[in-house]
Parts: C-alpha cells; structure tokens; sequence
C-alpha cells in the first residue's frame, strides 16, 4: 500500500469519490465545474511544490516559472490555427520543461538556504520579465489558444476539451497521476535517500551518495509536473500570460502547501481546496475578503503547527 | 602493487587557523584492523573526516587501494568501498530502521553484494524486531547495531568506526565488540577509534596513538605491549 497513513487513506477516499461525483450532480452549472476544475490543476501544482519544498527541502520561490512556462511551451510549439494532438504536445512540453529545469537546476542547486529562496525567485521574475516585455510572446496580454488540442489515442477519441465535464476528469486525472507518482518516488530508494539528505545532507553524502545528482533529478521532477499543471491551467482558460509565473503565484501555492501540512502531499490537496475555498466565501461576503483571508490563515497557522493533515492525523491515527 | 588498503601521507589539516594535524602519516594493510587512539581533542575525528573529505585537508594525500583519492568528493571516495559509522551512530530521525538500510543498501564496486537486508538481520536479530520503528526511537545499543548495519550494506571493504561504544552499557558494548570482530572475520578492513585499550589490542593487528595532531606510538599489538607505558601516558587525562 503506497498510502501508509490512515488518515491519507480516508482523506483520498472521500476526496476521490466526492471529486468524481461533482460533475454528474452539477452538469449545468458549468461555472461550478469549472472552479473545481481549476482547483484540482492548482492541487497539482502545489503537490509538485510540495514534493519539493517538504519532501526534498528546496524552499524555492520560483516554481510559477515553470507553472507558466507549460503554457507558454504550448501555445509556443503549436501551429496557430490547427488542432494538435493532446497527449504528444503534452509530451514535448513537459520534455523541454524537464530540460529547462536542468539548465536551472544545475544554477541554482549551488546553492542553499536563504541564498536557494532569492535565486529561485531571481530567476522566475527575470523570465517573468521577459515574457513582459517580449513583442513576439504578447508581452503582459500573453498568448490565446484558438484550436482546443484533439485528445485522441491511435484514433480513439473519448475526450472532448470543449466539455466541461470531460475537461474536469482530465484535471482529476491529473490529480491520481501525480499524487501516486509522488507517492511511488517517495516509497522507493530514491525517495529514502533524498528524504535523508534533506534531513542531513553531510550523513547521507558520507554514505556515497552524490546529492547534487539526487536533488537535481527531484527537481527536475516537480518542475515538470508543475509545467503539466501550467499546461492544463492554459488550456482551460484558452490563454497564457506572464501572471502565471508571478511570485505571488509561487508564493500562493506555498501557503496552500503550508495550510495542508507540508511533506505530506495528499495536504497540498487539502490545502488547495481550503484555501481556494475561503477566497470564493470571502470574494461573494464582502469587499474586505482580503482581510478576512489573511485572518483566516494567520488563525490557522497559529492553531495548526502541522497543517490540515497534521491536525486531521493528531484525530485519526492512534 | 603495493599491500597497502589505505595510506595517510602528510596530511595538515586546519580548522580556520588552528592547526590541528601535523603531517601525519600512517598505513593499513589489507585485511587488516587498526585502532586509533587518543586522548579527546587530539584530533581522532579529525582524521577519519580528513580521509573522508568531509572536513578537507590543507595538504598531504590519501590513498585508498593505492590510488590518490585525496581530490575526490565524499560521496566518491565512499563509492571506492568505504563506509562510515559516525561518532553518535548518526541516525535519520525520520527514516524507519527498515528505510535506513535500504536507502544505503548498494552492491560493492565491483556489483557484488555479499552483505544484504538478510544477512544484517540475522547478524542483529534485535533489529528485527524494531523494523517500522523510526531510528531515534531506539535505545544506544540499538541504534549503534543499526548504524554499523547501515554501512555494511554498502558493501565496504574499509570500515571506518568513531567511537563505536561511546555510552554504552558495558554488556552492549561487548555486543559490539563481538560483532565488529565477526565483521573482521569476514575479510573487511576495519579502522576503529576508540579509548578501551584492551579490547582494541585483542582485535586489531595496528595501533595508532596520536598525540596533538601528530602520531605519538604507531605499531603492532606486541609492541603495544612492550610500550604500555607510553601508550597509556597518551591516553590518560
């Protein structure tokens, strides 16, 4: 069982029944389905996050470049005015995703602590900046998406983009794919090493482990399912613009990540969904919702060291 | 082709300006044990990390099956068949004890994997019984049985132990002593700091006795004994 946890296993059994049922309840209340769909392609983003900040212990401040950049790799890569194929353009997207977070990797990685936050985040708002001001990339407008990618496999087509619903599983799938691949990664000899040198990385490199190499890959990692998330997020709204990569974009998905309790990943779920949660009560209560939203999490990081998970898990595990 | 597992030559090791060993020089050969003793402060820990290249040294050289290993990084020197039991048993407080050893588990340098979950297992049947439980939540004797399983997994042909029964029960130490004997038998070299002068001269071949940084008494086990004296002048406080 790859979800050791009790309290993993009951959260991921509502979520998953509740989150497959919405859209046969609420099938012509698209608006609905859509900020659902929306929270789940977040709910990846901050589990690729997640992994990194809790799991690896890179506290980077920069993950939005590459949450942006699966959009931008998308419309980018496609000829404007013809249907592409889903699945291969999401192949190549994350392919030079997973090369760009080498090259960044490989920079960045040098460093660590305060010095790994401030060069992370340099880096995002120095791409966030040219995509900014860059005529050819649409500049603060960004780019539009005219023609929803076709989602057929050896000509089987059982997905349509343009529906809501379907759109919606394929967000949700999303969702199985990275949770249980985090999961496996972290289950596995990899994962034991990377976990152990995020604790001690000296101990573990005196074991023979070259740490660089080790952290590098699990970056690679998060920074490509950020880009699939990016992707989907672009894909759902037809647009892609320098907002996706702003700090307050990777700065947001941590406080999620935070809210749900950190390294746990099925929290960033939670995390997700509280935090996307309030900020819709709070928009439609009042004009201060800015107020009460920064309230809200000053509380509940006050009164939940651990986060929803740790709080759920201090009630669930015996 | 020299005889020689590992050799120190000359090696000046620094911490900021103080200068803590002095050109110190000293050889094991291999399939043989060797203790190295001293007085706290004298530069005992030193030297494992200076020949580790955890703490890097200011000159001299470090040989490991004669080749120069003193430019490689930690992790590769550790990848020539080298594995290290730290000074406190260094456990990962958020790695259980089955998690501990297969994260370092790997086959030596030559893909061979004589020492395997198993074999630790029935060398330390107490762990057996502890496996889901997280590292730190064992008692000192355990913690160091695990600590010695988790660097034979890696397949060593050099063990490098600092102070391995430090706090212990003197029962469990014994243990210990047992099972770093039985590890000797099994044909890995084994380099041992340590103060208990007694139980070292029954299991290792070489001595070593520094003295400020410097080898004050370097030689066989009679020859421990014919200089007693002197040794454990170094030794005592």
């Amino acid at each position: 069982m790859i979800f050791e946890k009790r309290t993993e296993r009951i959260v991921l059994a509502i979520f998953f029944v509740i989150a497959l049922c919405i859209p046969l309840f609420l099938e012509d209340n698209s608006f609905f389905v859509g900020k659902v769909t929306t929270i789940l392609i977040l709910a990846v983003f901050v589990m690729s996050l997640d992994f990194l900040v809790g799991r690896v212990g890179l506290v980077t401040l920069g993950h939005a470049l590459f949450y942006g950049l699966g959009g931008y790799l998308f419309v980018i890569l496609t000829p404007e005015y013809e249907a592409v194929n889903f699945w291969v353009y999401a192949i190549y997207v994350m392919g030079i995703s997973a090369l760009v977070a080498l090259v960044v990797g490989v920079v960045v990685l040098r460093t660590s602590g305060i010095y790994f936050i401030m060069i992370t985040l340099a880096i995002s708002q120095m791409v966030y900046y040219f995509f900014f001001d860059s005529l050819e990339f649409g500049g603060s407008d960004g780019l539009f998406i005219f023609m929803k990618p076709d989602t057929s496999i050896f000509g089987l087509s059982f997905l349509d983009l343009d529906n809501p619903s379907h759109f919606y599983y394929l967000s949700l799938l999303a969702v199985l794919i990275t949770l249980v691949a985090i999961k496996i990664i972290l289950r596995s000899r990899f994962g034991r090493i990377v976990e152990a040198s995020r604790l001690n990385p000296e101990r573990t490199e005196a074991l023979g482990y070259n740490i660089f190499a080790f952290r590098l890959i699990s970056y690679i990692i998060g920074s490509t399912l950020a880009a699939y998330a990016g992707l989907l997020f672009a894909l759902q709204y037809g647009y892609v613009n320098p907002q996706f990569m702003t700090w307050e974009m990777s700065g947001t998905a941590l406080v999620m990540s935070i809210l749900g309790g950190m390294g746990t990943i099925y929290g960033a779920i939670l995390g997700t969904i509280t935090y996307e949660g309030l900020l819709y009560i709070f928009e439609h209560l009042s004009d201060d919702w800015m107020l009460f939203m920064g309230g809200s999490i000053i509380l509940m990081v006050l009164l939940l060291r651990k986060g929803l998970a740790g709080y759920l898990e201090k009630l669930l595990e015996k | 082709m020299s005889n020689n597992l590992l050799e120190v030559k000359n090696l000046n090791t620094l911490y900021g300006r103080s200068h803590i060993l002095h050109d110190l020089s000293f050889k094991l050969e291999k399939g043989q044990s060797m203790s190295l003793m001293g007085r706290n402060g004298m530069g005992k820990t030193t030297t494992l990390k200076s020949i580790l290249g955890i703490v890097p040294p200011r000159s001299g050289h470090v040989y490991f099956d004669g080749e120069d290993i003193s430019k490689l990084p930690t992790w590769k020197r550790m990848r020539r068949d080298i594995a290290y039991v730290p000074e406190g048993r260094g456990m990962f407080h958020n790695l259980t004890v089955k998690e501990h050893l297969q994260m370092a588990a790997r086959p030596d340098s030559n893909g061979k994997s004589g020492w395997d979950f198993e074999r630790v297992m029935a060398t330390f049947p107490r762990l057996q019984e502890r496996l889901s439980n997280l590292g730190t939540e064992l008692s000192g004797g355990e913690q160091q049985m695990l600590a010695i399983g988790r660097a034979l997994v890696t397949n060593p042909r050099l063990m490098i132990l600092d102070e391995a029964t430090e706090g212990l029960a003197p029962l469990i130490r014994q243990d210990i002593w047992n099972v770093i004997a039985t590890i000797r038998e099994s044909g890995i070299s084994t380099l041992i700091v340590d103060k208990n002068i007694k139980a070292l001269k029954k299991l290792c071949d070489r001595h070593v006795v520094i003295v400020k940084g410097q080898v004050h008494f370097d030689g066989s086990s009679e020859e421990l004994d014919q200089n007693l004296d002197k040794v454990e002048t170094a030794l005592s406080v």
